[in-house]
């Protein structure tokens, strides 16, 4: 072995494996000074494997080039050798790492100058590297476990950080924080924002919607020191509050009310998926436990369930992503919501081999994959309400329950039609399976019942089917069988001296005593006769059954003597005695189009519900728990070995060498699975939440990736920070809205968000937190000021989604607009809503045209700029006095003399290019300021 | 060269940098673009952050800047249109040696009802069908070995346009605008023109998946002629230009006042420009789609109909630097001639084949063709034996082709593609790629390539991994480019 240098390289390195080893197959037999190779040891190898070998080593060799061995880099990859001996200058390697050629690497960053410089001075020492073949050795999964466990940041169990003593007065121990953070770069905080600039921001921050004029005016003269510690709560317990923070929840729970492409055009609507979005919001502003609205979202059904079953609803949290084609893909993203929105863990990129980086075999993906698969979706969806709530849609339930009676009478109707059909058809139907080909032959028969049209040719499909299962069946299908492989022409003779050779000396291969008996009495002259002895026979069996008083056949036990007939006529999947639920696969084209349509009907009665009435999206368990295999390559056809139901790996205890875990054994094991995630000992859920929280606080998260806390993610600059919030977090009982005071009370957060000297040279991207950092509005936040502006808003909550920019706009705030997933409407990606389809950690932020024109251009907001004006004009008549009102409303605050004139100029202008279809000057000024920065953007 | 449109809006370099929206260049905030995950492998453009859409280099420099997709939907006939088999015409209503699962089913061998002859210096076979494309037969190299992976239409789309028949990913189009950004600020960069509604599948076709959303194509159905039916919020109803300019005058005055409080501030300055953008933006959108503005004998070379008007829009928006333009021959599956496939074939041909004709001509003669990578092709093709009816569906007609992913024809030209050859070939009868086989994966790597990206290389990193177009695939087919 190589002198260890793992330990003082990151660890995770030695996760992917020790450098050096078989790949140095080969290397020449230069033979290099120890003090030669010292330096590659010290300088060189720790960077290969710090920044190439993730790359060009032995997992993955882009570009087909590899640097895990001296010949390997002098051979090269696909662009030709990476370095040439001696001369740095014309190496490859160099050229990439300098960013001079045709690569830049390593990718992300650049190397230090230094770093640049050990290689070029290696490469011009012919690149020293040791001549011995140390082992190549790979971790076992356990060991890499172990590695992770030990070394990764995200792994290590959340406790409290040692608080520093503050050098300045600070507020609360965030403060200290990250005032320590800031003053090894000899940086300080801004000073705190004004009075204005504060409520603006918590107001936005905490419900999404400007504050009026009177309640900052109201603020801002409040000097008592609780102040603003009352504006938080009182923010805290707006209604506003859980709608805005119900929507960055949607996000990562990828929230939409329909389900994707169908065939066939089928109703694609979820049509309850709203009452998991009110869920969701009922969740923040009830501050129900964030441990605990976990537990609800993976295992409502296993917990106490209130008198109003709104818990239930949390199950959306499964239910309410994308229905892909393929039920395998659907549970994936099950797999993945949950893995990745709630532990920031990236367990479905294990989905077909085990995790490329973070310590997750395949087998773990499956463990979690079993669980989910084992759920189902009830064919009726649990109502919502209390039993008296639910007495005012009596008549919508009485159509409902009309529809399925009409629907289960005409069923039915048909399977007791085409049961008859069956059993009173026997010689036809045999004969069509033994003679394919020859209906008209068959119609022609003395015995025939059916003519030719009347045959149904998926019946003779379910008989041919019932044939060939039953293949075996030792006392008529293989006497059958023998029989019918003699050749046509030699069937006569040959199949009477087969069946005589039975009677004479009964052995295994002969059929049994009722069949013999009539084969000898009239033995078949043809193979369509052969179908009629057999057809009379069941045809017999079933008539002596039905004499008899029909008594449901039961399993095992038989009306008639226990013979291979009976057995054959009464077996499950037998034509002449299919299941109801089978109805399908016998009906005839028209009976099953009427059917169809009956069921239609039925779905878009439960697809088009009253308002008011609610139903959970509720998964539950199925009856039957079935084990689950690894599908290798992720392959359903390739099973591999069952993955047991049970947590990750990397989050289970390892002792003495040994994952300590147990699998699940409470049905599917959702509540287990819940309450492992819902831990105080989990170190990734609380970490993640916080994270996500604190994103939305400051625009900018602390852990930069935030649904991937695995081993590529390295710690964060404010790691102690984060530990602090997430501890004080389990602390308080999970409390978000006791985070967010946390949060928000912090002189961090109440910083002014201006640029600095020499701050924002130092850290021009504001990491150390000097600075708070200015925003703008995401589309919802967006949207509903702008209604709360003119007024407008319909702060009426929950309930149905509404098409927000149909001809007749709706004036709900936007966490109530249709999210159609199929068809998402191009205004939200427009605006960077993220995809539905997939769980979404961090919003893109783009600013483009678009947008612009939907400021500009779109009826809605010149709808907005219309009301603004009304109200103006009813208030004011001095156009000053409008002018006032409209900064006031828009911005909470009077307008300078400038922006007087500005104003007043512009109406003017306005009114002398006037027409009567434009839009009225007054509307017009109004918009331009809908359109400002200052109104989109928080300080 | 004949330049009577004096109103052309082809590119040269200094309308492109007022385009381009000069006054971003001046402010720069490095950073948010490495934390908002943009792993672009080129130089990052610090303004990328705020418009990711600005043009920038890709890993080396390609022929193709651009492209346009023409797009065959319901797959169209490559034993009809652009693979000969002589042996196919002799075997006609026989049964095949061999027989391959197909989407329904076949029974034995269909001739092709349509003539072929051969055309150019390169003497390549092409059906009476597209004869007008034939005249440029010689830039565009015919691919007849192309597969996919399953004979349905849904996920064959997928595979097509995103690389992936069942999970969501961005599409081809996405990857293009995220690697290249776009040539023309004031309009999408990725327009997917559709007339009469969507084909199957939807949006998911142009879909950004988990990249930003300003990579998604923009939907333009080109049924409608009037513009603001084209591109949303593009036209305003109560406002004259000259009253919008107003507005934005002192929009802009108001938002110098705010700066002078807040101090400089990249995101303050992009919108401030993204409103100027927008208000160009009005003006070249309603130029780009109005065709009327072409000359007659322009008019008259695309010929008539929705599909001539929307090739002749595609023209005007890649020459206008539009990266990535999509021309979808309908709603639904058009292409998709389970019966009367004669019948259905011509008429479809009859739409289309014009427009091409003059499409690679107009370009040629522009100097574009060079630069725009065009491709013609569907999601799979037809089997080269007739289907048989199935009830509900082609009942009693026995007169069309089933679908065929083994085997099919997707063409290229321009964009550094070599032309006048074919590449790779069918069996005998065209029913599975035999000879250098094509794969869907190798299409869009060599697509890449012509752009000059690795697509190994032109990465996104998404829930813990990074994401490109050919997944784990895709083999960059030399033959195909010019050297």
């Amino acid at each position: 072995m190589p002198r260890c240098y793992t330990r003082s390289l990151l660890f995770w390195i030695a996760t992917i494996i020790l450098v050096c080893g078989a790949a140095d197959a080969g290397a020449d037999d230069k033979i290099f000074s120890s003090r030669q190779l010292d330096f590659f040891e010290n300088k060189i190898r720790p960077l290969l494997v710090q920044h190439c070998l993730e790359c060009h080593g032995p997992a993955k060799s882009e570009n087909g080039l590899r640097l895990d061995s001296r010949s390997a880099i002098l051979l090269g990859g696909d662009s030709g050798p990476a370095a040439i001996a001696g001369t740095p200058k014309g190496s490859m390697i160099i050229q990439s790492v300098s960013h001079s050629g045709d690569y830049d690497m390593p990718p992300n960053k650049k190397l230090a100058d230094e770093e640049i410089a050990a290689l070029s001075q290696w490469i011009s020492m012919e690149l020293p590297w040791p001549a011995k073949r140390p082992e190549l050795k790979e971790l076992t999964p356990t060991e890499k476990i172990h590695n992770h466990q030990t070394h990764h940041w995200a792994f290590q169990p959340v406790t409290s950080p040692s608080i520093p003593e503050a050098k300045q007065p600070t507020s609360t121990v965030l403060d200290r924080l990250v005032l320590a953070k800031l003053e090894t770069k000899n940086l300080s905080m801004s000073p705190r924002a004004d009075q204005r600039t504060l409520i603006r921001r918590a107001t936005f921050d905490l419900t999404g919607l400007p504050p009026t004029f009177e309640q900052v005016e109201q603020f801002t003269k409040d000097t008592s020191p609780d102040a603003y510690g009352k504006l938080i709560n009182r923010l805290l317990e707006s209604p506003a509050y859980g709608e805005r923070w119900a929507r960055h929840w949607l996000d990562i729970a990828r929230y939409a009310d329909t389900s994707g492409y169908t065939l066939n055009n089928k109703d694609n609507r979820y049509p309850f998926a709203f009452t998991y979005r009110d869920y969701v919001i009922d969740a923040f502003n009830n501050d129900l436990p964030y441990d605990e609205f976990i537990r609800e979202q993976l295992a409502a059904d296993y917990l106490d369930i209130p008198e109003d079953k709104k818990s239930l609803a949390a199950l959306g949290f499964i239910s309410v992503g994308r229905k892909y084609l393929a039920h395998q893909d659907t549970i994936d993203d099950q797999v993945d919501v949950v893995t990745r929105g709630l532990m920031g863990l990236t367990v479905s990129c294990a989905r077909c081999h085990d995790h490329k980086y973070d310590a997750i075999p395949t087998e773990d993906y499956y463990s979690i994959y079993g669980i989910f698969n084992n759920n189902e979706v009830p064919k009726e969806l649990p109502l919502l309400g209390t039993p008296k709530q639910r007495t005012q849609f009596q008549d919508y339930f009485n159509s409902l329950k009309n529809r399925k009676e009409q629907i289960q009478a005409l069923r039915n109707k048909h399977y007791q039609l085409r049961l008859n059909h069956i059993r009173s058809s026997f010689s036809d139907y045999i004969a069509h399976v033994i003679a394919p080909g020859q209906a008209e032959l068959i119609a022609s028969q003395p015995f025939a019942k059916l003519t030719k049209s009347e045959v149904q040719p998926n019946i003779v499909k379910q008989w041919r089917s019932f044939f060939s299962k039953n293949r075996n069946e030792p006392t008529v299908v293989k006497p059958t069988l023998a029989l019918l492989a003699i050749p046509d022409d030699q069937f006569a003779l040959k199949a009477e001296r087969q069946i005589k050779e039975w009677a004479k000396s009964p052995g295994q291969q002969s059929p049994e005593e009722k069949y013999l008996n009539r084969l000898l009495a009239q033995p078949p002259k043809t193979k369509i006769e052969l179908a009629n002895v057999i057809g009379q026979l069941f045809s017999e069996t079933i008539s002596a059954w039905i004499e008899a008083g029909s008594p449901p056949p039961q399993k095992g036990k038989f009306p008639l003597p226990n013979d291979g007939l009976a057995k054959l006529v009464f077996a499950k999947n037998s034509p002449a005695n299919f299941p109801l639920t089978e109805l399908a696969n016998y009906l005839d084209p028209n009976a099953k189009t009427e059917i169809q349509n009956l069921d239609k009907e039925l779905v878009k009665l439960n697809n088009h519900p009253p308002n008011g009435l609610a139903r959970a999206m509720v998964i539950q368990d199925k009856s039957k728990i079935k084990p689950t295999r690894v599908m290798i390559r992720g392959n359903p056809h390739r099973q591999g070995e069952v993955a047991p139901r049970r947590f990750v790996a990397v989050l289970s205890p390892l002792e003495n060498g040994e994952i300590k875990r147990q699998p699940f054994k409470n049905k599917s094991g959702r509540l287990e699975l819940a309450n492992r995630i819902a831990s105080p000992n989990n170190p990734l859920t609380a970490r993640v939440f916080v994270n996500r929280v604190w994103m939305h606080h400051f625009s900018k998260p602390l852990v930069s990736t935030p649904s991937d806390f695995g081993i590529r993610c390295p710690p964060p600059v404010q790691s102690e920070l984060l530990d602090f919030l997430a501890l004080e977090f389990m602390n308080n009982n999970w409390s978000i809205k006791q985070l967010h005071k946390t949060i928000m009370t912090s002189d961090t957060y109440c910083q002014a968000s201006k640029n600095r000297a020499p701050s924002v040279e130092v850290d021009p991207e504001n990491r150390l937190l000097w600075k708070m950092n200015r925003r703008r509005l995401e589309f919802e936040s967006l949207r509903d000021s702008m209604l709360a502006v003119s007024q407008q808003l319909d702060a009426r909550m929950h309930g149905k989604p509404e098409k927000l920019f149909e001809a007749n706009q709706s004036r709900r705030k936007t966490i109530y607009g249709e999210i159609d997933r199929q068809n998402l409407p191009g205004i939200y990606r427009v605006f960077d809503l993220p995809n539905p389809d997939q769980s979404a950690a961090k919003r893109t932020r783009t600013t483009v045209p678009q947008q612009s024109l939907f400021m500009i251009n779109s009826p809605f907001v010149a709808a907005q700029a219309n009301h603004i004006m009304k109200e103006l004009v009813s208030n004011n008549e001095r156009q000053l006095d409008q002018i006032k009102q409209l900064y006031r409303t828009l911005f909470q605050r009077e307008p300078t003399p400038l922006e007087i004139e500005i104003g007043s100029q512009y109406i003017k202008s306005a009114e002398l290019s006037h027409k009567p279809d434009n839009l009225a000057p007054l509307a017009r000024y109004a918009q331009v300021l809908l359109c400002t920065n200052e109104f989109e953007f928080i300080d | 060269m004949q330049r009577e449109n004096t109103n052309d809006g082809s590119l040269n370099r200094r309308s492109l940098l007022k385009r381009c929206g000069t006054g971003l260049a001046a402010f720069g905030l490095a950073g948010l673009l490495r934390d908002d995950r943009m792993l672009h492998a080129s130089t990052a453009n610090p303004d990328e952050a705020l418009n990711p859409l600005l043009s920038k280099p890709p890993h080396f420099p390609g022929k193709a800047k651009r492209v346009i997709h023409l797009f065959m939907n319901g797959g169209p006939s490559h034993v009809d249109t652009f693979d000969y088999k002589p042996e196919l015409q002799k075997r006609d209503g026989q049964e095949l040696p061999f027989t391959l699962k197909t989407e329904r089913k076949t029974g034995v061998a269909l001739a092709s009802p349509f003539k072929f002859k051969q055309y150019g210096e390169s003497g390549i076979h092409v059906s009476e069908l597209f004869r007008h494309t034939a005249q440029h037969i010689d830039d565009i190299a015919v691919i007849n070995s192309m597969h996919a992976d399953v004979p349905n239409h849904e996920p064959s789309l997928l595979l097509m346009n995103c690389g992936e028949s069942r999970l969501v990913r961005p599409s081809v189009g996405s990857w293009i605008t995220y690697g290249l950004g776009t040539e023309n600020q004031n309009l999408p960069g990725y327009i997917a023109l559709c007339p009469g509604g969507y084909p199957i599948k939807d949006t998911q076709n142009w879909q950004s998946a988990f990249l930003p959303g300003v990579f998604q194509g923009t939907h333009v159905d080109t049924k409608h002629k009037s513009i603001e039916k084209l591109i949303e919020h593009v036209t305003n109803a109560k406002l004259t230009r000259d009253q919008q300019r107003q507005q934005l005058n002192t929009l802009n005055r108001l938002n110098q006042i705010h700066r002078e409080q807040t101090g400089t501030d990249s995101a303050l300055e992009a919108r401030i420009q993204s409103y100027e953008l927008a208000f160009r933006m009005q003006m070249e959108a309603t130029d780009v789609f109005d065709v009327s503005r072409e000359p007659q004998h322009v008019l008259d070379a695309y010929g008539k109909g929705v599909n001539a008007r929307q090739l002749l829009i595609a023209r005007r928006l890649v020459e206008r630097g539009v990266r990535y333009v999509q021309v979808w021959h309908g709603d639904g599956q058009p292409w998709d001639n389970h019966d009367d496939l004669e019948v259905n074939h011509r008429r479809l041909a009859g739409e289309c084949d014009q427009g091409i004709g003059a499409l690679l001509g107009d370009l040629k003669q522009r100097g574009l063709l060079d630069e725009t990578l065009v491709i013609w092709g569907g999601e799979f093709g037809r089997t080269p034996v007739v289907e048989m009816p199935t009830p509900g569906s082609n009942a009693g007609k026995i007169n069309g082709r089933d679908h065929n992913h083994h085997g099919f024809t997707v063409w290229m030209a321009g964009g550094g593609v070599k032309g006048g050859q074919t590449y790779g070939a069918t069996d005998e009868f065209g029913f599975k790629a035999t000879e250098n086989p094509v794969h869907v994966h190798d299409l869009h790597a060599t697509m890449l390539q012509l752009l000059g990206f690795n697509h190994k290389q032109l990465t996104y990193r998404y829930a813990g991994r990074d994401f490109r177009l050919t997944d784990v695939h895709g083999n960059v087919i030399r033959d195909l480019i010019e050297s």
